[in-house]
């Protein structure tokens, strides 16, 4: 009796494990699509964020309005909607100048919006991490004669690198997941994979299959709290932490 | 441009959806929030090592994976024991449940550093001037500890209410939803999306002015915050 029923649990468990092994063989796939755009959108936001946050030094009034009204903005818009205004907008807004860019790839639609979304977020956390650095270091930079350029290469930059380090990798993570919604647009990412394969057994292993996605998701966040812990030990001096 | 009032016109009573399963993510956030982050300061044994668990999941798990595990999990796991087709659920508690695993675990971060930030000695001052522990929770360390907790409480709020935008894919019609309807029954989707955006904006905008205003009234060092 008790040697039927282990057998027929164990029967159960190795027909769930068969499961889970489709479902990761059918997600497998889309997984590079899923990485190439969140790998693009990381570098993207840090270019476009750090170029953002320069603005911090700037003393007109105006971009600073104009920056501060950004923020706001990307901070009100949810990266769903954004998508779509991006992927619709944009073509709309270019042919006003005269420029067609209808036949760009989707995924290059999809970075954008990250990437506008996200760089507002990376802007702060390096503007935030400008302001904390203390006016005594900047005060030795002008008295050592160093440029703007120098000071921030090799006094302020690696500071502000540290202090913002924390919150860079939240964003990071906000990029990971961001990169589900790419499916408005009509890209066959991770998610949009995960719902057809949900689907196509008549709904049979839908819980299993968002089980096994939202694991792949957790597994790349992980990995850059790691990789972000490990550039924090890096950190050669003490001071600021 | 017409069109983009007529949709505007048609897409602002979802506003009330969205608000409605925000406000409930945001209340049960705040009780959830305030439990993890009891059970973080007091370091619980197995408690503590569960709940860091959870907050690593909910960190990184996008929202909208989780509530389609939310919203298949209840049928599935009872189909066939309870009834035919399990146990179902309205869709607004799903949706608040999947939107608050989320506001918890941000709030309950939240509400721990603010915790670590009033420090150890206002709590011994208030208690060497003879108030009672419970006085001095209420009038010394929680107006300190909300003052600091303020501006993480508003980017978390702001992440419920946007986080909102994917609850149209279980059914539930709010401004992002609507406004994907509207559009394709025009098949006009720029108009219908701007008047979203204006929406969103509108409401980014009153929460911020309501912070702005709570943050004031608790301000004790008389510094400007920008939040």
């Amino acid at each position: 009796m008790t040697g039927a029923r282990i057998f027929y649990i164990g029967r159960k468990a190795e027909g769930f494990m068969t499961v889970v092994f489709k479902v990761f063989e059918s997600l497998l796939p889309s997984l590079g699509t899923t990485l190439t755009i969140i790998g693009y959108s990381i570098i993207a936001t840090f270019v476009m964020g750090f170029l953002f946050s320069l603005i911090h030094f700037s003393r007109s009034k105006v971009i600073s309005k104009i920056y501060f009204g950004f923020i706001s903005v990307m901070r009100a818009t949810p990266v769903l909607l954004l998508l779509m205004l991006v992927f619709y907008g944009f073509p709309l807004l270019f042919s006003f100048f005269g420029l067609n860019i209808e036949s760009w790839p989707k995924n290059l639609f999809a970075i954008i919006a990250i990437a506008l979304e996200n760089s507002a977020y990376f802007s702060e956390n390096l503007r935030s991490s400008y302001v904390s650095i203390p006016q005594s270091q900047y005060d030795a930079c002008a008295a050592l004669q160093l440029n703007r350029f120098q000071a921030l290469r090799r006094i302020i930059g690696p500071q502000v690198f540290f202090a913002a380090l924390p919150n860079i990798g939240n964003t990071l993570i906000t990029v990971v997941k961001n990169s589900a919604y790419v499916y408005v647009i009509g890209i066959t990412d991770l998610y949009q994979q995960a719902q057809i394969t949900a689907q196509a057994s008549f709904g049979k292993n839908q819980l299993t299959v968002f089980i096994v996605l939202s694991i792949f998701y957790w597994i790349t966040c992980v990995l850059i709290q790691e990789l972000i812990e490990w550039f924090g030990s890096k950190k050669k001096w003490g001071g600021v932490r | 441009m017409s069109l983009f009032w007529t949709d505007l016109g048609q897409i602002v009573p979802n506003a009330l959806q969205t608000l409605y399963i925000a406000a409930w993510s945001i209340i049960v956030g705040i009780l959830g929030g305030g439990v993890v982050s009891y059970i973080r300061i007091k370091k619980i044994p197995v408690l503590s090592l569960v709940v860091q668990i959870y907050l690593s999941f909910a960190r990184s798990v996008p929202m909208i994976v989780v509530l389609y595990v939310c919203y298949y999990a209840l049928p599935n796991l009872t189909a066939g024991l309870v009834a035919e087709q399990g146990i179902r659920v309205p869709k607004s508690i799903i949706a608040v449940f999947a939107l608050s695993l989320f506001s918890s675990a941000y709030f309950g971060e939240s509400f721990r550093s603010a915790y670590f930030s009033v420090g150890k000695l206002q709590m011994e001052a208030a208690l060497a001037s003879n108030l009672s522990k419970w006085s001095a929770l209420k009038r010394i360390i929680l107006p300190q500890a909300a003052f600091f907790a303020l501006p993480n409480v508003f980017n978390t709020v702001m992440d419920i209410i946007k986080g909102t935008a994917i609850i149209y894919n279980i059914g539930l019609l709010e401004i992002t939803g609507k406004s994907i309807l509207v559009g394709s029954m025009t098949y006009q989707y720029i108009p219908a999306y701007f008047a979203a955006w204006v929406i969103y904006i509108a409401i980014y905008i009153i929460v911020n002015i309501g912070f702005k205003f709570i943050i004031n009234k608790l301000n004790f060092k008389g510094e400007e915050v920008r939040l």
